[in-house]
């Protein structure tokens, strides 16, 4: 049984320190038109201090060796956008590699199958209990691999029963328009057609917080989002 | 007369109520004390047992309620630990759905084993706010409903976030619950959860077994969990029972419980629940109930016997009594031939010999009194029964009446001397019964005079009248009397009577052996003369006489006469009759005077209980007293082998050990007992005896027991020491049960003796009948034959003390004797060197002597391990080698003469009560008796432990004799039956100190009478 004690501000460089070590994600697969505009957006995440469970058992299992799955907080726009649709890529892996999800997030079409191989030498045990989508693959060895179709769109939180620092979240989207947060907590959604729209900003712990947003034909919205 | 009656009943309530009063006090106030400490102790152990069964049940349930506490710690801490519950309650927080997180906890629920519907979860955010409840898989409808409110604040304000347990109550179940925090392994805590089990009953079973009482878990007003019997209508009381604190009584079917409620949960907020018990009363009041039961039925019945012993006391002393005052009322009529048996040879049957030899005395006295009043008058012959007379004289005023026949010779001239002396005799008759109906007395007949005194010697007033009246009721007889004789055609008496009064000499005249009581002066010479004159039916006075007299007369003058010796010549009256009837009747006065007598029946001294029973109910009621007084803890003398007196050699081969014991005794005997106490005083005893016993290795075995007292039959003389016992025993095979002992011993006859001296065993002080009453049959006396012998059973008490007991108490002889034992029978052979009667002189003997040896067998068999058996015999010489009295029959040595003996004995023991008795046959060769004089002896004990330390006991014992030729061609029995009853009672006042104390009735016709009762009190200390 794995606890991690980690002090509030402990956490919140740890989610940084991950955040700009995270790959930068792709540009979206949008057709060119005539008149794309932006958001960009600054995510303040509140220096929360949440309560502390007493650490009963110190040292048991070594846990304090393991550091929790850090997950970057991700930004994007919520529902359809018309004429922009989420590039259908490769299939997605999520791979449990040295105790720990890789990616640590996933952002996905709506219809997508993810592999979830196991590149470690031992059981891993995959699981979500997120209404989006509910699914536990069991325990399997090295090598294998299980297929999850995600058919809604929504935030999946992915956990391993056996190791309890792994975390992960699969972040189904209807469109291709979303942004990992940066370490310094900036946003950026390039070539968004110009409208109103819904912006969603989701952090693991924090949950999300939807915004209205309005993107000018040209130019940036400015977007600042505390969670 | 008519009072006497009463007086015996006062007598007979009054004896009644104070023997009653001394029997059934005693006795009851021992069954009052013995209920009494029955009931503290029932009381105090009943209290002790519930303290320990509550803390017992406190204990189980508080092990209970650890193991249902830790077992939803462990699971709840596993589960909320695991990323599934955080996962599954995070999911909840976000969407506002728990079916997920109701899902994954059932089955984390049914993975544990756990009966879903008995399984409460529920779940609060981090701020307090409910999420969700369910039992098992089933939401409830109301998230908070299985949210312990109380114990989520705790948690969430404490700041370790201990967990925490507490009781809850969903729909109307109890169910224990155990809340924590719930927490991500990056340390957010996301919620609480709630796991709870219910209370069942089958935990509330588990548990009454476990204490072996009901239990019920009452909250809200109403029964939550229950043992069974609790469900069947006991809850009713036990639900009424929340919140209070006090124990309480209830009787539910028949059995009886005693409720307690204590509060399992406490707190702001929290429900309260309280768990009460029921402790069945029956299990532990059962024993003590039985115990008390059975001390009431048995002090009940003694109570009913000693009031049966009252009345049938009392009706034995009425009934000697009764005969008494009914042979006093036959004395007071006058019958002095009347005789009262003496039935019994006590006090009352001295009184009735007395009362014979009084009315002996009696009757001889009014024989004599008869003879004197013949001769002389009444009142002299009272005067001389009262020895009040003078032989000398006195000068009293009296007036004499002189009467006579007129013409007497004449008349009788040539009649038979028989009719002669019929004449007279009539007329004297009538003369002096006239005379004595007023007082007067006769003093003498002269020839066919009268004379009669009016004043001596005694005056009754109004002597004069008196005399007239005598004189008219003399003319008024003979009148009768000649009428009757003219009817006949006889010539009629004439009597004439002279009357005077005045001074004149009284008194006993003529010589000391013949003494004459006379009156004697110049009046009486008058009277005399007078007499002479009067004609037939004149009644002559003088003038002065008439002065005299009170009461008027009609008389007539006759003229003055000269009297010789009377200077003057008197005016002579002749009386005529009174005027007037005397109005007082003094006669009533003398008739009254013997009711006197009355009041000193009445007054008969009450007769009191006997010293010895009082002073033995004050001390048994001291004794008893004192028991309860000194706590047991003060009595607990150290004993040798606690002092670590004692020696056992280097390679503990040789062991010597040494113990005592002190024995302090008090006797208050009656006026005349039988037992082997020599003694009629009340007496102290100091009994000291060392014991050194030596072991030997395994086989060899000795014992030594010096003692000092005041003698094998204790009395009233100096201390003295003796070697009561030392023997040596040696047993060959240590696995055989076999072995041989040597030396001086108490005999193997008979039970009482094995366990006389073991204060475990033997309830009492003095020992039973058999073994504590002398016959008539001696060691030492020869009789001449079977009309001596019949009459030693009357000898005065202190040829008694020739006599032998069938058993003389505990006989230490010396001899030699084989034990060996089978299984569950036990045998001993032994050859001893006197009879079981023998006196304590020859036990010490180490040979037989000439009067040889006596042989002894015993026998026990345990029949069951409450019962035993035992059968004993012995046959040996009884004469001591010095006879006397009588020579023994030619060609006979004293070794021919044997005392056989057979022994019966029975032992039950179970529980507190132990019962024993015993039969002794007792066969005596009695030098120059053709018969053998037989007795049976017997005794009947039980012992009762009423409490730890107490007990009480009581024997009744008896000696019954056979007939005998009594040398007369009948038979008659030899010695008189006697009867003992023994009541003792004992406290353990420590682990080695004793107080016991004993009251004993005999009851026997044996002489001489004399109360044979007696009070013994002992302490003892062993050590």
């Amino acid at each position: 049984m794995l606890r991690l004690r980690l002090a509030a501000p402990g956490a919140a460089l740890l989610l940084l320190t991950a955040a700009a070590a995270a790959r930068p994600h792709a540009a979206p697969a949008v057709r060119p038109s005539a008149a794309l505009g932006s958001i960009e957006g600054h995510l303040t995440l509140s220096p929360s201090a949440p309560r502390r469970v007493a650490n009963r058992y110190p040292g048991e299992g070594g846990g304090a060796a393991h550091r929790v799955g850090s997950v970057p907080a991700v930004a994007f726009l919520v529902g359809p956008v018309a004429g922009a649709r989420a590039p259908a890529g490769e299939r997605p892996r999520l791979s449990q590699r040295d105790t720990s999800f890789q990616p640590p997030v996933l952002v996905i079409p709506v219809g997508t199958s993810v592999e979830f191989p196991n590149r470690d030498p031992f059981f891993h045990n995959v699981f979500s209990y997120s209404s989006t989508k509910r699914f536990d693959l069991g325990r399997y060895p090295r090598g294998e691999s299980r297929t999850v179709v995600f058919d809604k769109p929504g935030v999946v939180k992915v956990y391993c029963e056996i190791h309890q620092w792994m975390r992960s979240a699969v972040l189904v989207v209807e469109n291709p328009f979303h942004a990992q947060v940066g370490a310094d907590g900036r946003f950026s959604i390039a070539g968004v057609p110009p409208g109103r729209y819904r912006l969603a900003v989701w952090d693991f712990d924090r949950g999300q917080r939807v915004v209205d947003v309005t993107v000018p034909a040209s130019g940036a919205a400015r977007v600042d989002v505390r969670l | 007369m008519t009072r006497f009656p009463s007086g015996l009943d006062r007598i007979r309530h009054s004896f009644a109520a104070k023997l009653l009063l001394a029997l059934a006090g005693t006795v009851g106030l021992l069954l009052l004390v013995t209920v009494a400490t029955i009931r503290v102790q029932t009381h105090r152990q009943v209290a002790v047992a519930l303290r320990r069964s509550l803390q017992q049940s406190r204990r189980v349930f508080a092990q209970q309620e650890r193991d249902v506490r830790e077992g939803l710690a462990s699971d709840v801490n596993r589960w909320v630990q695991s990323n599934r519950i955080y996962a599954a309650l995070d999911d909840a927080l976000m969407n506002g759905s728990v079916d997920t997180l109701v899902l994954a906890t059932d089955y984390e629920i049914t993975l544990a084993l756990r009966p879903p519907a008995l399984t409460l979860h529920a779940y609060t955010d981090a701020s307090g706010n409910p999420v969700g409840s369910a039992l098992g898989p089933r939401i409830l409808p109301r998230p908070d409903a299985g949210v312990p409110a109380p114990l989520v604040r705790w948690l969430l304000a404490s700041d370790t976030g201990t967990a925490t347990f507490g009781y809850h109550l969903v729909e109307h179940r109890l169910f224990a619950v155990y809340t924590t925090l719930v927490a991500n392994p990056f340390g957010t805590v996301l919620g609480t959860m709630t796991l709870g089990t219910a209370v069942t009953d089958s935990m509330a079973r588990e548990a009454g077994q476990a204490i072996g009482a009901e239990v019920c878990f009452v909250a809200d007003g109403g029964c939550v969990a229950a043992t069974s019997a609790a469900r069947k209508g006991l809850d009713s009381a036990m639900v009424a029972m929340a919140g209070v604190r006090q124990a309480r009584r209830v009787d539910w079917r028949g059995r009886r419980f005693l409720l307690r409620a204590d509060r399992v949960s406490a707190g702001a907020g929290m429900r309260d629940v309280w768990r009460v018990v029921a402790f069945p009363l029956d299990g532990v009041l059962g024993p003590f109930e039985s115990i008390q039961r059975a001390a009431l039925l048995a002090g009940l019945g003694a109570l009913g016997l000693a009031v049966i012993l009252a009345i049938v006391l009392s009706r034995g002393f009425a009934r000697p009594v009764r005969a008494l005052v009914a042979a006093t009322e036959r004395v007071a009529a006058g019958d002095y031939e009347v005789r009262v048996e003496a039935a019994s040879r006590d006090e009352l049957g001295t009184l009735a010999g007395a009362f014979n030899e009084m009315t002996e005395g009696l009757m001889l006295k009014e024989r004599y009194r008869g003879v004197l009043d013949k001769v002389v008058s009444r009142d002299i012959a009272d005067e001389l029964l009262k020895g009040e007379i003078l032989l000398g004289g006195e000068t009293r005023r009296v007036s004499t009446l002189f009467a006579d026949i007129r013409g007497f010779t004449a008349m009788t001239e040539g009649m038979e001397p028989q009719r002669v002396i019929a004449l007279l005799n009539e007329f004297m008759e009538r003369a002096s019964d006239a005379v004595e109906a007023e007082g007067g007395v006769v003093d003498k007949f002269v020839g066919d005079e009268l004379m009669a005194v009016f004043g001596a010697p005694m005056s009754r007033g109004s002597d004069a009248d008196r005399a007239v009246r005598a004189a008219l009721g003399i003319r008024r007889a003979m009148e009768a009397v000649n009428r009757d004789r003219r009817a006949r055609g006889e010539p009629p008496m004439g009597v004439g009577i002279g009357i005077n009064c005045g001074d004149a000499v009284a008194g006993n005249m003529g010589s000391p052996g013949r003494l004459n009581y006379t009156v004697l002066g110049e009046s009486v010479n008058i009277a005399s003369r007078l007499c002479d004159q009067a004609g037939p039916g004149q009644i002559l006075v003088v003038e002065p006489f008439l002065a005299q007299l009170e009461t008027a007369v009609d008389a007539e003058p006759l003229g003055p006469r000269s009297f010789k010796g009377i200077s003057a010549p008197l005016q002579v009256y002749t009386i005529r009759s009174l005027r007037e009837t005397p109005a007082v009747d003094d006669r009533a006065e003398t008739v009254s005077a013997p009711g006197g007598a009355d009041g000193s029946a009445s007054s008969s001294p009450n007769p009191s209980p006997s010293a010895g029973a009082t002073v033995a109910g004050a001390v048994l009621a001291a004794v008893l007293a004192l028991g309860g007084a000194v706590p047991a803890h003060a009595q607990n003398l150290p004993t040798f082998e606690e002092l670590g007196i004692g020696w056992t050699s280097p390679d503990g081969s040789l062991q010597v050990t040494p113990s005592g014991r002190i024995e302090v005794e008090g006797f208050v005997p009656g006026d005349q007992y039988r037992g082997l106490i020599d003694a009629t005083d009340a007496f102290a005893n100091l009994r000291a005896s060392l014991f050194v016993d030596v072991f030997a290795g395994q086989r060899v075995f000795g014992s030594v027991e010096l003692r000092a007292d005041r003698g094998e039959a204790p009395a009233d003389r100096p201390l003295r020491g003796r070697i009561e016992q030392a023997y040596l025993r040696v047993t060959p095979l240590p696995s055989a049960n076999l072995s041989i002992q040597a030396g001086k011993f108490v005999s193997p006859f008979g039970g009482w003796p094995q366990r006389h001296a073991s204060p475990a065993q033997e309830a009492f002080i003095r020992p039973p009948l058999p073994y504590d009453y002398r016959t008539v049959v001696s060691t030492t006396a020869i009789t001449a034959g079977p009309a001596g012998f019949q009459t030693w059973k009357n000898r005065p008490e202190i040829f008694r003390h020739l006599g032998a007991p069938p058993v003389w108490a505990a006989p230490y002889q010396v001899g030699a004797m084989l034990t060996g034992g089978w299984k569950a029978l036990s045998a001993r052979a032994a050859v001893m060197n006197s009879a079981p009667s023998s006196e304590p002189g020859e036990w010490n003997s180490i040979g037989a002597g000439e009067h040889g040896p006596s042989y002894v067998a015993h026998a026990e068999v345990k029949v069951i391990p409450e019962l035993r058996l035992g059968v004993s015999y012995d046959r040996g010489s009884y004469l001591q080698d010095q006879t006397t009295l009588n020579p023994l029959p030619p060609g006979e040595g004293v070794d021919h003469y044997k005392q056989v003996l057979w022994g019966f004995e029975g032992t039950f023991a179970r529980g507190p009560v132990e019962a024993r008795g015993e039969l002794l046959l007792d066969t005596w060769d009695v030098p120059n008796l053709a018969d053998y004089p037989r007795d049976v002896s017997f005794y009947l004990e039980s012992k009762v432990k009423l409490t730890a330390g107490l007990f009480a006991a009581a024997r009744y014992s008896g000696i019954r004799f056979d007939k005998v030729d009594n040398g007369a061609g009948g038979r008659e029995r030899w010695d008189y039956p006697v009867d003992r009853l023994q009541l003792a009672a004992g406290y353990r006042l420590g682990r080695t100190t004793e107080l016991r104390a004993e009251y004993m009735l005999n009851s026997t016709d044996a002489p001489p009478a004399g109360s044979d009762d007696l009070f013994a009190v002992r302490w003892s200390w062993s050590f």
